[in-house]
């Protein structure tokens, strides 16, 4: 058995106003190895991002563990959390979050900047990422020049260059049509095989399952194996 | 490439619309601070400018005068009690007085008229473009200065003009003695001050004392007013104080000018936080998606208030490119405009702490993001 990377046991979210109550997941325990993909389905508004954000130390849950690469984070003050998720996390957006004012290649060296990796490191991770992606030709592009399926792609390789050993996607194929869809889907199942990324996927994407390890049901804040 | 990215130069000239508008807007506000300031400091020069250039270093006048163009008459025999004081080296008599000059082409305007000692000069003219300050000397002989040719007409050396029904002589032109009440000046001798105008027989305005070398100036101003206790006695450097406090408080130029200047940096604030703000709540998203890729918040701050401090530089530049067409304008219409580097960097900090000040209403927003806005579709 691959080593657990991350992990929730028993993790509530509850959002409680003045006069509302509202459990958005409610006693969800999961785990994601080294080397896998693991899909998240499930209707709208059962859960599924806020468990992703829970799970990227995002947000804090309300009560639950969340232990990642075998450590226990879930009392960490907020100000550790930045350091774990630059070492061990990368993203991908259902809208891709790239930064409109920065090319492709500028995109993914603020993650590496942020790491504190240095420009010839950097500049070679970038590029190596971009091409990886099918980008190359790319590079220079901003994002308003690049098609959604680019632009993705611009995402997956931002998550690619730091060497973050996780990867959560949140609905990466939703605003791509299919053909493009399919090939953000290969490519992300591609990272998990051959680099032994821990890959976690939120998504409504029924070809997913095709290409997953593992895929988790949410209804109502409850997490259920498929 | 630039590495590390300068995202927040790139977010600011990503929106060069916006970027203008901010820029316009400092820019505004640093040409208004710079050129009234200028302006200001020019017309506070030109109060003391008779002061500061004469050589003294006490200055005695009647008691409770505030300032040197609207000094009133004591008598002159006080002078001897003066130099009677212990590391008193001279005294001379020194008269302003306003008086009334008949125009060439009918009419009259006030001029002040300045009486100095000729034999030294001291209080004369300081920079002549004819003539000698000497030449004073000439019977009902009178230094114009050039300032005073758009109220008195271009005068040269050899014309007569009348003030009081006598006839002076113009004997010299000078330079850079203009007054803030814009009334023509006229130096003359001291005899002739007294003599133009018949009321100041007997009577000096002030007395300009020279300390002994070596004499400390406090203990001699401490010796004076304890003989001269019907006078006032000032160091130069405090009556020169006092004359542009004068003006500054006492008539409506320093408020006027506070004011506009105040308003120049609130327009300047209120257009910088403005833009900055909106082009912060565009950015919301980025800030979080920055965040979750592990910035801390202070990363997100930094890239706020370096927006601001870069918009601030860009339009200080701007600013002052313009500043220098203006008080170019303004020296040409004969105007003093006075922009020592000590007001360049002032206005510069004013600038990037209005900046910085402004943004942090956005540093505050942004602080407030919601995590879960980067996962909204």
């Amino acid at each position: 058995m691959n080593t657990i990377r991350l992990a929730v046991d028993g993790v509530n979210k509850i959002y409680a106003g003045q006069a509302t109550r509202v459990v958005a997941v409610e006693d969800a325990s999961a785990a994601f190895a080294e080397g896998s993909v693991t899909a998240i389905m499930g209707p709208s508004g059962s859960g599924k991002t806020t468990l992703l954000s829970i799970l990227g130390l995002i947000l804090k849950p309300s009560n639950g563990r969340v232990t990642l690469m075998g450590r226990d984070v879930t009392d960490l003050d907020e100000a550790r959390l930045p350091e774990l998720r630059r070492q061990h996390i990368g993203f991908i957006f259902q809208s891709f979050n790239l930064f409109s004012a920065l090319s492709a290649l500028e995109n993914v060296l603020v993650a590496l900047q942020l790491k504190k990796v240095a420009r010839p490191e950097a500049e070679a991770a970038a590029r190596s990422a971009l091409s990886r992606v099918g980008l190359e030709q790319r590079m220079r592009f901003y994002p308003r020049d690049l098609s959604g399926g680019e632009k993705q792609r611009v995402s997956i390789a931002r998550a690619l260059a730091t060497n973050a050993p996780i990867i959560l996607a949140d609905e990466p194929t939703a605003n791509l049509d299919s053909h493009t869809g399919l090939a953000i889907i290969d490519l992300l199942a591609e990272l998990a095989r051959e680099q032994g990324r821990t890959v976690v996927v939120v998504t409504h994407d029924t070809r997913m399952q095709e290409h997953v390890d593992h895929t988790l049901r949410m209804e109502d804040g409850r997490v259920y194996e498929n | 490439m630039t590495y590390p990215v300068p995202m927040a130069r790139r977010n600011l000239f990503h929106e060069r619309v916006r970027l203008a508008i901010t820029l316009v807007g400092i820019a505004f506000s640093v040409v208004l601070i710079l050129v009234q300031m200028g302006v200001y400091l020019g017309m506070m020069n030109n109060t003391s400018s008779i002061i500061d250039h004469t050589e003294a270093d006490l200055w005695v006048t009647a008691r409770n005068n505030s300032n040197f163009d609207f000094s009133l008459p004591f008598p002159e025999h006080r002078e001897n009690t003066a130099k009677g004081v212990e590391d008193v080296l001279w005294v001379k008599k020194f008269i302003l007085v306003w008086s009334l000059m008949k125009l060439d082409g009918g009419g009259s305007e006030n001029v002040e008229i300045v009486g100095f000692d000729p034999e030294t000069g001291i209080g004369g003219p300081w920079e002549m473009v004819a003539g000698d300050p000497r030449d004073v000397k000439y019977p009902k002989g009178v230094i114009v200065d050039e300032s005073s040719f758009a109220k008195l007409g271009v005068a040269k050396v050899g014309d007569d003009r009348e003030i009081y029904g006598s006839r002076v002589r113009v004997v010299g032109i000078c330079r850079g003695a203009k007054r803030i009440t814009t009334a023509p000046i006229l130096f003359t001798s001291y005899k002739t001050a007294q003599e133009l105008n018949p009321w100041m027989a007997g009577k000096t305005v002030f007395l300009l004392v020279k300390t002994a070398p070596g004499a400390d100036v406090a203990e001699v101003q401490q010796r004076l007013r304890a003989v001269m206790n019907l006078e006032d006695v000032y160091t130069q450097a405090d009556f020169a104080w006092a004359t542009k406090k004068y003006w500054t408080l006492s008539t409506g130029i320093g408020l006027g000018f506070g004011f506009t200047i105040l308003m120049a940096i609130f327009v300047g604030a209120v257009i910088v936080s403005q833009t900055i703000y909106s082009a912060t709540i565009e950015h919301l998203r980025e800030f979080g998606t920055l965040k979750a890729l592990g910035a801390e918040n202070r990363t997100v701050y930094g890239i706020i208030l370096q927006q601001a401090l870069l918009s601030g530089l860009m339009g200080y530049a701007i600013g002052l490119a313009i500043n220098l067409v203006i008080s170019d304008l303004y020296r040409r219409t004969g105007q003093l405009v006075v922009q020592p580097w000590q007001l360049f960097a002032a206005d510069l900090v004013v600038t990037l702490a209005t900046c910085v000040a402004a943004s942090l209403i956005s540093v505050r927003r942004a602080m407030q993001v919601d995590p879960m806005e980067v996962f909204r579709a």
